[in-house]
């Protein structure tokens, strides 16, 4: 199996300028994704996770938006030093995304097919009828019945699930390297999430597209990931290969999720375990860990001083910010 | 489609039953009738002169009476006779009518044409100097009065500077250079109060447009920015656009009957105007008839135009 780094976001910073305050939506984001390979990006609403990954397209409407420090490298180079023309040419073509409700992310007014096959018109120069002929065999690989004449609809006359296949058959259409997903199930009933999921995993393994896929379902993420960054108040808290996640989690954070999913192993009657609090207002983050009000286990530093993401057994891979592991991070 | 138009066609009948209600009983509470303005103060006549008088005017019944007497009339298509003039009613509205539809079709376009583009500039730069600009500039055509514009644009282009040619009226067909030439100034003066709207209209509707998710699909795409505004974008936020034009259409076809005469255009509105003056009853209602049916038509035409524009509109559902 290679290896090969094919996206790496470094020390990614993002900003809102809203009437109350800057909103720091992300702060000093890091990580990279393997060719191939399923990244997971789990938190809750707020976390900054959509907010990471439409930086990375520099989708980011300013104002009030503004991405003030980072760096994307997509092969060797940084994006974030071409121009707005570069990147333009990188979306939809190496490096495209699903978005989460299918039903506001398509056009209301254009026909299904058209939408499809504007990225193979643009970055492949098909002419209009070649284009028209590939979606409308892209929607039949997307398993859509009928795909001829299901091609002129209008995305109103499909269902939520068919939608959410016609945005995958969109961003598909021009075979690109990368995939962000930002949570495309969430919209949807739960037995069409299982088949939007499963076509997301075989069509990209079928490309060895590698795959960003954003959500705030830790049962997404066992199902798709190979490896996973927890997210809270703008920053990653911890990253593992999938097993180490859900078997050796490091971060009380993470802990605390994983306790709060309902198990079918254990005993009925027990209340389901809550994280307390809320997380934090993203204008004033308090000095000190931004997880520490809500902590279980917060010490005196946790107030005081943030944690720097501590590497766990000597695999730069595996980290949790958090002062419980500046033993580890000291002796390693 | 075809059962919608039909429908809507047949709605046209109430609605001309209830027009010709209202403005027959409506001419006749203008103080003044049609005998007295004809006679004047100075006139005398006798009581035998004044019974035949009042037979010939149209006074010598009930008002009821006489409406259902018209209304028999009118549905044998037989609109009457001017009071002042003697000639039939119809003929003489229909020979002005396509001066007034031009009239409002061009301040329409002209409107369309000014509005539009100005809205998505304004949108694209908002808060910017330009759009501050364009939002004044807005607020001043909305807020001048039309006949007063009209009256400045006399003054200034045909006075001094000859630029509205005078004389007899050119039809299109006859001249099309000359026609335009004489109905451009005139179709400003009507239509740039509603540029004015269509330009808010549409720099609003792009702004709320711009925020939309399916924007950001179509950035994601790696579209290029002027096929996200310019078909993306604008397919959408040109919707409320056009329903404020159908509303505004009848409006427009009310701002030339006051503009025609402003710009001594024999339109329509410049025969209405005169038989107000005078209590012409028969034209004043054969007028109000004629453009109460325009009314009906332009709404179902600008319901058609959405259908087409939004498919998510589908006219043979809405129909109660």
């Amino acid at each position: 199996m290679n290896n090969e780094t094919i996206l790496q976001v470094q020390g990614l910073m993002t900003e809102f300028r809203t009437e109350r305050g800057i909103v720091n939506a992300v702060n000093d984001v890091s990580f990279s994704l393997e060719r191939g390979k399923t990244l997971g990006i789990v938190g809750e609403s707020g976390s900054g996770k959509s907010v990471t990954n439409l930086s990375i397209l520099k989708l980011i409407q300013y104002p009030p938006g503004r991405i003030t420090a980072g760096q994307v490298i997509f092969k060797g180079e940084n994006m974030f030093e071409w121009s707005e023309e570069e990147i333009r040419t990188v979306r939809g073509k190496h490096i495209s995304m699903i978005f989460q409700d299918p039903l506001t992310s398509l056009n209301p007014v254009i026909k299904v097919w058209y939408q499809i096959a504007e990225a193979l018109r643009l970055h492949h120069g098909m002419s209009k009828k070649e284009a028209k002929a590939k979606s409308i065999e892209l929607l039949k690989l997307i398993g859509i019945p009928d795909a001829e004449q299901r091609a002129d609809n209008y995305p109103h006359q499909f269902s939520g699930g068919m939608r959410q296949r016609v945005m995958i058959a969109m961003a598909l259409s021009c075979d690109p390297e990368i995939l962000i997903a930002d949570e495309p199930t969430t919209a949807l009933d739960v037995t069409i999430q299982a088949q939007i999921l499963e076509l997301i995993k075989n069509l990209s393994r079928e490309k060895s597209t590698s795959v960003i896929m954003i959500t705030h379902d830790l049962g997404v993420v066992a199902d798709m990931c190979d490896s996973v960054c927890v997210m809270y108040a703008g920053r990653i808290v911890e990253r593992a290969a999938i097993d180490d996640l859900f078997y050796a989690p490091q971060h009380p954070y993470t802990r605390g999720l994983l306790d709060s999913i309902p198990r079918i192993d254990r005993a009925g009657g027990s209340r389901l375990h809550t994280i307390s609090g809320a997380p934090p207002n993203l204008i004033d983050i308090p000095p000190g860990c931004p997880f520490q009000p809500r902590c279980e286990k917060a010490m005196n530093i946790c107030s005081k001083q943030s944690p720097p993401e501590f590497i766990i057994n000597g695999d730069a891979s595996r980290t949790a910010a958090c002062w419980l592991h500046a033993k580890e991070y000291n002796n390693g | 489609m075809g059962r919608y138009v039909v429908r809507r066609l047949l709605s046209l009948i109430p609605v001309l039953f209830g027009v010709s209600l209202i403005v027959f009983f409506l001419v006749r509470l203008i103080p003044g009738t049609a005998l007295e303005m004809y006679l004047g103060t100075q006139v005398e006549a006798t009581p035998e002169q004044m019974e035949e008088l009042k037979r010939i005017f149209g006074e010598d019944k009930p008002v009821p009476i006489l409406y259902l007497e018209w209304l028999g009339d009118i549905l044998r298509g037989d609109f009457g006779y001017s009071l002042r003039t003697g000639r039939m009613v119809l003929p003489d509205i229909l020979s002005r009518l396509p001066l007034s539809l031009e009239l409002t079709l061009f301040s329409l376009i002209l409107a369309l044409l000014i509005g539009i583009p100005l809205g998505i500039a304004s949108s694209l730069r908002q808060n910017s100097f330009g759009d501050f600009v364009s939002r004044i500039g807005g607020l001043l055509g909305l807020s001048l009065p039309q006949f007063w514009l009209a009256a400045l644009m006399v003054m200034v282009f045909s006075r001094f500077r000859g630029w509205i040619p005078m004389g007899n009226y050119v039809s299109f067909f006859d001249s099309p250079l000359q026609n335009i030439k004489m109905l451009f100034f005139p179709s400003l003066a009507i239509g740039i109060g509603f540029a004015a709207v269509v330009m808010r209209y549409t720099r609003n509707s792009m702004l709320e447009v711009l925020q939309m998710d399916y924007i950001r699909t179509a950035k994601a795409k790696g579209l290029k920015k002027p096929s996200v505004i310019y078909f993306h974008a604008l397919k959408n936020a040109i919707l409320p656009v056009i329903t404020v034009t159908g509303f505004n259409a009848g409006y427009l076809l009310g701002g030339a009957i006051v503009i025609e005469e402003v710009f001594a255009l024999p339109g329509m509105g410049r025969l209405a105007l005169y038989a107000i003056y005078q209590r012409d009853y028969p034209i004043i209602q054969a007028v109000v008839m004629v453009i109460a049916t325009l009314f009906v038509v332009v709404n179902l035409i600008t319901d058609l135009v959405y259908a087409l524009a939004d498919p998510r509109i589908r006219l043979d559902d809405v129909v109660r």
